[in-house]
């Protein structure tokens, strides 16, 4: 249809400003790409961190137990029986684990460091396929099943001075009430980025753990990995009705900020387009009501010459729209790959922050993007939009052309 | 004046043109500006909470210690509260003692902070150990010995109550493990996961006799009357301790570090959207000036034909950006004015939304005051009339290409 | 049969406190395949009277009857389409949409009009051929002299088949030799094709060859000529 023909065509008549408000736009659009894909990077480390790294999405233990954890408080090791069999294809991975206290110390005589303790038991085998624990070992090796072996945080091990193969004694009372010692090989030290944690955790085998602390084949708790971390509440709720003797607490109840600003996320995501967008529709319509202003005799010889106001609505509303998408398009592409780079090739910060601990889960020093679909096609969207706001004005003017008086002017 | 006059008049030649760029340049700098004040007052207000639930705005530790926190990087007590007393400037001083131990009760252990405080000196400063934060029995007085005010999850935890026992085991500085009995005096729910759940709060001499020296001290925190007097209160300190090999002042950057981080990434992600503002203005400017020039295109050559110069056309056009500017720029700082009024008297409360988020360890209140950035909101005015005239260089340089003949038979 | 015809029309603009009777009691009736022009001084009221009659204008008073139909009752719209199929408009500054070439200026009103995409060349080209713009169809208009532009005017407002062609000083901005092959293109159109004109001009070239001279003066018809053929 010519009218497209003349919409186009009519963007390119000045050149230079086309140019100018398409640049704007694009680059507004860009950024805004960017910036989303910034927001959920943030909050899927955010929620990452929380979960995959040690805590799993659904906590699984006797009733009672997440609010109060005790040692007593342990259940069986077999807990598959126990699981809804209409469930297992969402689920990835469970990990058993044990908690406890315990008086870590290191060294003899005078260099005799002590330091409490907490201490997380684990089955190696289920942790390397399901968290991401094993990822923050930073010398010696993650644990390998072998006797003895036991991996202490970065700050521990300097606090009680332990190295690679350091003997630890650990020292705290079991199940039963008796004292549980043993002498333990420090088989590797880890890094979470968390000083917190770092300086008060050590991590063992899960066998070694159960006779210790006299709790063969139990466990504290079950951690569920799920193929997806948003179906944690339902696949909690269904545990729970199902199950008179175990509890499953979903991550979003263990970290509930997190989980309130995955609420929000919609309402903050739109707050940040309006904010991008409300100068550059500024610009934008600036632009565009010049061009049209400065047409204002053109239109009137096309009234003249027998094209309806709907006609000539279209023909303004073809032109905005024609720069808003294109605009859009490049602009989301350019900010996609950026997103896409940043994915791929986070860039460290950690020389100039560290990370910051929030709502129970951490903010590491690392920019970062994940190139969500929301948020590219949001500011597609919005963009377009905003080409049928910037239009409104002008067609509204048009409206109450007056030909006779537009054609005199000419 | 002439000029003024001149420039002034073709701005409003085009009013919608001229009153919507206007609207892009003062809203731009009235939303930084006013983002700035807001989010300067939000974090004045987390340095000062972070202030006084942490270590002071200034503090004195064993110069390892920040970096090491070992138990056994002590420094003296009386010989640094003397020297720091009657100081100016000085509001408070708090003395205090952090061990990590393994806590006990007759049903389970966990792994704690011990702080040994001054409970009078903390009261009267600290926002966490207040009566409105204690939730069974009470803080305890100065004098008693063996009183502990614990976290109300650490007591679910340990299943004790006020009145029931608890014992600490802790490495002392001669490096053997000491036990030492407390009795629960008060329960406090402050809201921050690490201290609910592993904070206990004991008399200072109490637990400094348990470690061997009754003299001992982690840490001296120091409220200052003003955070503008830091780098000088920081200096003279460390004057004065100078001679004291283990002793060294920190500034709360250091000893909370993690703040002054959410602090930077903070302003560092404003820096971001201000930039992006300063780009669109230009945009828009650029392309304000670039439309009335193409437009007056025959009148310039007019000009240039009864005798003008280059540069003096060249010189009206950058009137134009520079009042337009500046004009731009009052309108904004009287918006940000206007804005940060309210927000500065009445407050903005997000908590509706966010709740009372728990970031590095501590409570941020989402009810913020915003403070009065002058320099802030200066700066980013002047910055907004540089650019706007920046802006005209290209429509300028355009205008100017155009020969007097040619431009004349443009039309 | 009459195509246009006006009874007692006036057009009034207020301009500040002062009253201006552009048209002021203009009864005119205009017969299918005449060749007319209003004649007279500027500030004589042509250009009011022609743009009533094009339903540009909308009249203070009096009625504007085209193709027997009354326009004073239509709607904004309505006006248009009346326009687009009863009228063509040349008017004096060409005005044809500067982003279309020659041709698709022409085809525009087809395509506006619904006329099928097949149909446009095999009634575009002959037009052209007549007018002499063949080879310039694919020109824009800023690469078109003012006489090569005009005619494409002249293509525009016939390409639709109106009932009646309304030419506002279309000689006006052109030099004499390209006014006289315009105006002997337009006498052969009308000649041949009986389409009917209506010019608005004080030139005497158009003057000269118009079949009828209707003179104005002060918004009034002070004369109206006939010549015999």
């Amino acid at each position: 249809m010519m009218i497209f023909r003349i919409a186009w065509r009519n963007l390119w008549r000045n050149r230079r400003r086309t140019q100018l408000t398409m640049g704007a736009m694009i680059f507004a659009c860009a950024m805004l790409v960017f910036s989303l894909g910034y927001y959920d990077g943030f909050l899927w480390s955010l929620i990452n961190n929380a979960t995959e790294k040690e805590n799993g999405h659904v906590f699984i233990a006797l009733p009672g137990y997440y609010a109060n954890p005790t040692l007593e408080d342990a259940c069986s090791e077999a807990i598959s029986s126990q699981i809804p069999a209409s469930l297992k294809p969402e689920i990835k991975g469970v990990c058993p684990r044990l908690q406890a206290y315990a008086l870590l110390s290191c060294g003899t005589g005078n260099d005799n460091r002590t330091q409490p303790s907490q201490i997380i038991a684990v089955d190696y085998q289920a942790e390397l396929a399901n968290s991401k624990l094993a990822n923050d070992m930073v010398t010696g090796n993650f644990l390998s099943g072998q006797e003895r072996e036991i991996l202490l945080g970065q700050g521990l091990a300097r606090k009680i001075r332990a190295t690679i193969g350091s003997e630890v004694i650990f020292f705290s009372s079991a199940a039963d009430g008796s004292i549980a010692s043993e002498i333990l090989l420090v088989k590797g030290i880890f890094s979470s980025g968390e000083n917190m944690r770092d300086s008060s955790l050590a991590i063992m085998n899960l066998k070694a753990a159960q006779q210790l602390l006299a709790l063969e084949d139990r466990v504290h708790s079950h951690r569920l990995f799920l193929r997806n971390p948003m179906q944690a509440e339902e696949i909690a709720s269904q545990i729970n009705s199902g199950q008179k003797g175990l509890e499953a607490t979903p991550w979003q109840s263990i970290f509930p900020q997190i989980a309130d600003i995955l609420k929000i996320w919609l309402g903050v995501q739109l707050f940040t387009v309006a904010i991008y967008y409300a100068a550059m529709a500024l610009i934008t319509f600036n632009t565009m009501y010049m061009a049209f202003l400065e047409r204002m005799h053109e239109f009137a010889v096309m009234q003249a010459i027998g094209l309806t106001r709907g006609l000539l609505a279209m023909l303004i509303l073809c032109e905005s729209i024609v720069m808003a998408t294109a605009s859009g398009l490049i602009g989301t592409a350019i900010g996609a790959c950026v997103n896409l780079v940043l994915f791929y090739y986070p860039i460290d910060l950690s020389r100039w922050m560290e990370s910051i601990t929030w709502g129970g889960s951490s903010i590491q020093p690392i920019l970062f993007c994940v190139p969500s679909l929301l948020s590219n096609l949001l500011p597609l969207l919005a963009m377009i939009l905003l080409g049928f706001a910037v239009a409104a004005l002008p067609t509204w003017r048009l409206y109450r052309l007056k030909p006779v008086e537009a054609l005199r002017e000419g | 004046m002439l000029w003024l006059k001149l420039a002034w008049r073709n701005l409003w030649r085009n009013r919608t043109r001229t009153l919507v760029l206007l609207a892009v340049i003062s809203g731009s700098l009235a939303f930084v500006a006013w983002m700035q004040n807001v989010a300067c007052g939000s974090y004045e207000k987390m340095i000062e909470d972070a202030a006084r639930m942490g270590s002071g705005h200034l503090s004195l530790h064993h110069p390892n210690y920040p970096q090491e926190r070992l138990n056994e990087l002590v420094f003296s007590g009386e010989p640094a509260m003397s020297l720091l007393k009657n100081r100016e400037g000085i509001v408070r001083v708090l003395p205090r003692l952090y061990i990590s131990a393994l806590a006990r009760s007759s049903r389970d252990n966990r792994a704690v902070m011990i702080l040994g405080v001054d409970f009078e000196r903390e009261r009267a400063s600290n926002p966490l150990l207040q009566d409105t934060k204690t939730i069974s029995g009470q803080i305890p007085a100065s004098d008693t010995q063996n009183l502990a005010y614990i976290g109300k999850r650490l007591a679910e935890n340990l299943r004790i109550d006020v009145g029931k026992k608890l014992v600490v085991m802790f490495q002392d500085l001669s490096g053997e493990i000491n036990s030492k009995l407390y009795r629960v005096g008060g329960i406090f729910k402050s809201g921050v996961t690490q201290l609910d759940s592993a904070t206990i709060f004991v008399n200072r001499h109490s637990l400094a006799t348990a470690l061997g020296n009754s003299d001992a001290l982690h840490e001296i925190a120091i409220l200052l009357a003003d955070r503008d007097k830091l780098p000088e209160q920081l200096a003279q300190l460390a004057k004065v301790f100078a001679g004291h090999k283990d002793i060294a002042v920190f500034s709360w950057e250091v000893t909370s570090k993690q703040i002054a981080d959410a602090i930077k990434m903070d302003s560092a992600q404003f820096k971001f959207m201000i930039f992006l503002l300063y780009v669109l203005v230009t945009i828009g400017t650029v392309n304000l000036l670039l439309m009335s020039i193409l437009e007056r295109t025959r009148e310039f050559g007019l000009l240039r034909a009864i005798g003008l110069d280059r540069r003096r056309i060249g010189r009206l056009i950058f009137f134009e950006a520079a009042l337009l500017g500046i004009i731009g720029a009052l309108a904004g700082l009287l918006f940000t004015i206007l804005l940060s009024l309210y927000s500065w008297h009445y407050g903005l409360d997000f908590s509706s939304m966010f709740g009372e988020a728990e970031v590095a360890g501590m409570l941020v209140s989402m009810k913020i005051n915003s403070t009065w950035e002058w320099g802030w909101m200066l700066g980013l005015a002047a910055g907004m009339v540089v650019v706007v005239i920046l802006a005209a260089i290209y429509p300028v340089k355009k205008a100017l290409r155009a020969a007097p003949a040619e431009a004349m038979r443009h039309h | 049969m009459s195509i246009v015809s006006t009874t007692d029309l006036k057009r009034v603009y207020e301009s500040g406190a002062t009253e201006v009777k552009a048209v002021n009691g203009v009864s005119l009736s205009i017969e299918a395949g005449e060749f007319a022009v209003l004649a007279g001084p500027s500030g004589s009221g042509k250009t009011t009277l022609l743009n009533l009659i094009g339903g540009l204008d909308r009249p203070t008073n009096g009625s504007v009857h085209l193709d027997g139909e009354l326009l004073n009752d239509k709607s904004d719209d309505e006006l248009t389409r009346a326009r687009l199929f009863k009228i063509g408009f040349i008017f004096q500054a060409y005005n044809l949409v500067p982003v279309l070439s020659a041709y698709e200026n022409v085809q525009f009103i087809l395509q506006i009009q619904g006329v099928p995409d097949s149909e446009h060349a095999g009634r575009i080209m002959p037009l052209f051929e007549e007018l002499g713009l063949s080879d310039l169809a694919h020109r824009r208009p800023g690469e078109l002299s003012g006489g090569q532009q005009q005619r494409v005017a002249v293509a525009r407002a016939i390409i639709g088949r109106p009932s009646i062609i309304l030419a506002d000083e279309p000689t006006a901005n052109l030099d004499s030799e390209s006014a006289v092959t315009l105006l002997n293109l337009m006498h052969r159109l009308n000649l041949e094709q009986k389409v009917t004109f209506l010019f608005s001009s004080h030139d005497s070239k158009v003057i000269n060859i118009a079949q009828r001279v209707i003179s104005m003066r002060d918004g009034k018809i002070s004369d109206d000529v006939k010549k015999q053929q």
